[in-house]
């Protein structure tokens, strides 16, 4: 099972330093490298003109190169905020590089979530790893290619599904060859939590259809769940006596599953006379509006309703949501379910003057605890100075205050909802945000494996659960 | 069952009960006739609000206090305040003393020698002395105070303002009677060099203050405590950092109209009331949205443990720091003035930093659902004003409905007790503490 990297063992000769150059790199530096790459030369393809939209007149619009990399790093860390619109300003082949852009971020972050709960030490513990191995192995796959081989299958299959299951709508509405492309693309941008839509008002046209509604919830959910916690479910589900469901599956899919219903409830409650949102609307379509943006915040960037129309408490509720994000090992972003149980669970103790925190039954150790904190707390610095940066760049007296934060926490949580007002942004703010999605995406995955404590206590306690990933 | 056990309050009960009781009697004495001036249309509530900020010394008003209030009012809030701010210190101290939770052995044996120096016995003891060194500082502040106002409004009512903002200011209260309010002392050194002291000192603590005395008096042998030398740190960089932005994004804007010297001392003013005075020589409501922030942001620092002030305390945000630093440097290790900060403290931090951010999240959700048609911002600025007590308003509180100033009161009272010993008093099991020994790194206050 050692197949992490190994420790820093002195290496003689300078061949073999030279070498393992890359091999150096910790974990962390790897994933942050190879996004920065990756968004470098996606930015760079989609600056192409052969890949822009033409007006009617014929001739080409033009995207610049700050403008290209915005919506590279928006793909690539699957976030969806845009300073262009992808249904306009690029033709049907940088729509398709978009789309794999997309895929390309949101398999590179399930892989990274998942081979770090898998192979790091610290975050599962050696039975838990050994039966996620074995699910793993169920599946006929071996060691860590295996595992990505299973990972892209899995997508792809849901992605796939998700795609016959739009073309139903899609279809007849766009003809056949259209059609077919907008279900995949909206599928992949689903599932990977991205956002991207090939309409320039996102989904709003699709407010009261249940069918475009529920099948993007049901990708986007599916895709914020986490690989792991799917596999466990299914493995569960075959065969309930030898495949147990973890404490952490149990956590994350109760926390989902709250927080959806608390996110439907408040918007429900919070615009319901809303004549620019929920008011026009009859009751089962305010139901389903009001799930649909709630499902939204975890952490897709899909909205059927316009956020910049919205009011201040459920706005204030949607940063909040967002900040959370989904699922560890998904491809959501924020802070994650666990940690902010894991935070708020803590908290709570201490208010109750216990000195464990427990979860079902299990105490939940310091290390967790700390974990948990420093994700969330540096994650809330972060966004913070972020935003001052944004408010300071700030030139037009029409962006406010809630604006501006409500794209920072979007940005940092890979969301891509938008009140509007990134398009409106200068080029100083772009870059901002531009670097907010990227640390976003990778901040809370690093954050988490960054602290790693020895073990030096030796105090006999209850058993600790230390097999909550958070980040 | 003829035994009847009588239940004995914990030091959290006794707190939180103190502080409800005393704005109950506050607002009771407020409701007297006399207390304010004719035409004054107070109601039930805005009574209880001011009582609220008077107790919790935080300095938020529905209507002006110079304009509302007789004498006679002003002096019993300037009382209340008085009262709250005497009542925080000592129990602030007493609990670091006593409870040995905060200040590990060693340095609480040196405490208590420093104490005994000065002839304490006892609690009455601890609590006379803390009255005598307030009132001293307060005393000196009014001294300096005078020399400004006793030219300006004649020898009587010179003294009652140069009083009245002398407690006021060292309490961290930020109430002000002084006709105009304190936009015309902006380029004043005298006025806000000596209120900027006064809330300095006051919100540093007695025990660093009694520290830091000792020390120069016998350097041998009274040495700096970790604590002392942490929260000194900290309370001065984020007086020179806050001062420093400040500078730079209101350079051409609210600081516009003063002289490059009144610019510096108004930044600087600035930059020490969020901490948590709550005096502004600069109207809040002409900074921009970037100052706005980094004063919500210091607001929400706040100052020392067992000081005036509020917020989550130096010490709390300072070990953040230390750990966000260790952490991205690499280290394992938390080291500060060295000494190792243990993983427990990291997490008191964390959890009380917590804590407090639901706390005001919570407030500005109900704010924003009570008075939606005020704006965000605005709602922001009051409800973290009021969680830490500071008192500085971008001009709303007076327009907000009976809702919102309730939130407003409950917020101050549990920044004012703190919403960890709020909860410890509602706790009326007996749990594990107190049995747990801990290790002898716990040498930081948290909270």
């Amino acid at each position: 099972m050692s197949a992490s990297l190994p420790p820093h063992a002195p290496e003689p000769g300078r061949a073999s330093r030279r070498k393992t150059l890359l091999a150096r790199l910790n974990p962390p530096q790897l994933i942050a490298l190879s996004f920065a790459v990756a968004i470098l030369i996606g930015g760079l393809i989609l600056t192409m003109p052969g890949l822009h939209g033409v007006n009617e007149d014929g001739t080409r619009r033009s995207v610049n190169f700050l403008q290209a990399l915005f919506t590279a790093t928006s793909a690539l860390c699957v976030t969806g905020l845009n300073v262009i619109d992808p249904s306009r300003d690029f033709n049907r082949a940088g729509q398709l590089v978009i789309m794999l852009l997309i895929q390309l971020g949101g398999l590179g972050i399930i892989t990274f979530g998942t081979s770090f709960a898998l192979l790091s030490r610290r975050r599962v513990n050696f039975t838990e790893r050994m039966r996620v191995a074995q699910q793993v192995g169920a599946l006929n796959a071996g060691g860590v290619l295996g595992l990505i081989r299973s990972i892209f299958l899995y997508t792809f299959l849901i992605e796939l599904a998700g795609a016959a299951l739009l073309a139903f709508r899609f279809v007849p509405q766009e003809g056949w060859g259209p059609g077919l492309f907008y279900a995949l693309f909206h599928s992949v941008s689903a599932f990977n939590n991205a956002g991207f839509a090939l309409y320039s008002d996102n989904l709003m046209g699709f407010v009261g259809d249940p069918l475009v509604s529920m099948v993007i919830a049901l990708l986007i959910i599916l895709g914020g769940t986490g690989f792991l916690v799917q596999l466990n479910v299914v493995a569960h589900l075959m065969n309930p006596r030898r495949n147990r469901l973890m404490v952490h599956s149990k956590l994350v899919l109760t926390m989902m599953a709250a927080l959806l219903v608390v996110g439907t409830l408040g918007y429900l409650a919070f615009e319901w006379s809303n004549p620019k949102t929920l008011a026009p609307l009859g009751f089962g379509e305010k139901l389903l509006a009001s799930f649909f943006q709630s499902v939204t915040t975890r952490t897709a960037g899909f909205n059927t309703l316009d956020y910049g129309a919205m009011q201040l408490p459920a706005l204030f509720m949607t940063i909040i949501l967002m900040f959370i994000g989904a699922n560890p090992g998904g491809t959501g972003g924020g802070i994650k379910t666990s940690t902010f149980y894991v935070m708020m669970a803590s908290a709570w103790s201490m208010v109750r003057g216990r000195r464990d925190t427990t979860l079902f039954r299990r105490r939940i150790d310091t290390d967790t605890i700390l974990r948990a904190m420093t994700v969330g707390l540096l994650s809330i610095g972060l966004v913070n100075v972020m935003f001052l940066l944004l408010l300071v760049f700030n030139t037009r007296p029409d962006v406010l205050f809630v604006n501006l934060f409500f794209e920072a926490v979007s940005a940092f949580g890979t969301v891509g909802l938008s009140m509007n007002t990134t398009p409106l942004l200068n080029p100083e703010q772009h870059v901002v945000l531009i670097a907010l999605m990227f640390l976003g995406r990778i901040g809370p995955l690093t954050f988490a494996v960054a602290f790693n404590r020895p073990d030096s206590r030796a105090l006999i306690r209850y058993p600790a659960d230390k097999d909550i990933l958070i980040g | 069952m003829s035994r009847r056990r009588r239940r004995r309050l914990n030091p959290p009960q006794l707190i939180a009960l103190v502080y409800l009781l005393g704005i109950a009697l506050g607002a009771a004495a407020l409701h007297l006739p006399g207390m304010t001036r004719t035409g004054a249309d107070l109601n039930a509530v805005d009574l209880i609000f001011t009582a609220t900020s008077a107790i919790c010394i935080t300095g938020l008003v529905v209507a002006d206090t110079g304009e509302t209030f007789t004498r006679l009012g002003q002096v019993t809030i300037l009382l209340l305040a008085q009262v709250g701010g005497l009542g925080i210190i000592t129990f602030g101290t007493l609990f670091a003393l006593l409870t040995g939770r905060r200040v590990n052995f060693s340095e609480r044996q040196q405490l208590a020698q420093q104490v005994n120096a000065l002839n304490v016995g006892g609690v009455l003891g601890l609590l006379r002395i803390i009255v005598l060194y307030t009132v001293a500082a307060q005393g000196v502040g009014t001294l300096l105070l005078s020399l400004r106002f006793v030219p300006q409004f004649g020898l009587g009512e010179g003294l009652y303002q140069s009083v009245f903002h002398a407690v006021s200011a060292y309490n961290n209260a930020g109430f002000v009677v002084v006709p105009g309010g304190m936009l015309p002392y902006a380029q004043d050194p005298l006025v806000s060099g000596v209120i900027a002291l006064l809330i300095v000192l006051g919100g540093l603590g007695f025990l660093v203050q009694l520290n830091v005395l000792t020390h120069l008096a016998n350097p041998r042998r009274n040495r700096l405590m970790v604590y002392s030398r942490l929260t000194l740190v900290t309370t001065g960089a984020l007086l020179v950092l806050g001062a420093a932005v400040l500078l730079a994004l209101e350079w051409n804007g609210a600081l516009k109209g003063l002289g490059t010297g009144g610019k510096l001392l108004a930044a600087f003013f600035q930059s020490v009331t969020p901490r948590s005075g709550g005096f502004a020589t600069v109207d809040m409501t002409a900074l921009a949205p970037g100052s706005v922030f980094v004063m919500i942001a210091l607001m929400f620092i706040g100052a020392n443990s067992g000081s005036t002030g509020g917020g989550i305390k130096t010490s709390t945000f300072a070990i953040l720091l230390v750990s966000a630093w260790n952490l991205i440097r690499g280290r394992t290790e938390l080291i500060a003035f060295g000494r190792q900060i243990v993983p427990e403290n990291v997490v008191r931090a964390g959890t009380i930093t917590t804590i407090y951010t639901l706390l005001v999240f919570t407030g500005f959700f109900l704010m924003l659902v009570t008075n939606p048609t005020l704006g965000f911002t605005p709602l922001l600025f009051e409800t973290v004003s009021a969680a830490a007590t500071v008192g500085l308003s971008l001009d709303v509180t007076h327009r907000l409905n009976d809702a919102g100033l309730t939130v407003l009161c409950a917020l101050m009272y549990l920044g004012r007790i703190g919403p960890v010993t709020f909860a410890l008093a509602l706790n009326l099991r007996e749990t594990s503490r107190g049995v747990i020994k801990y290790p002898p790194e716990r040498d930081i206050l948290v909270g």
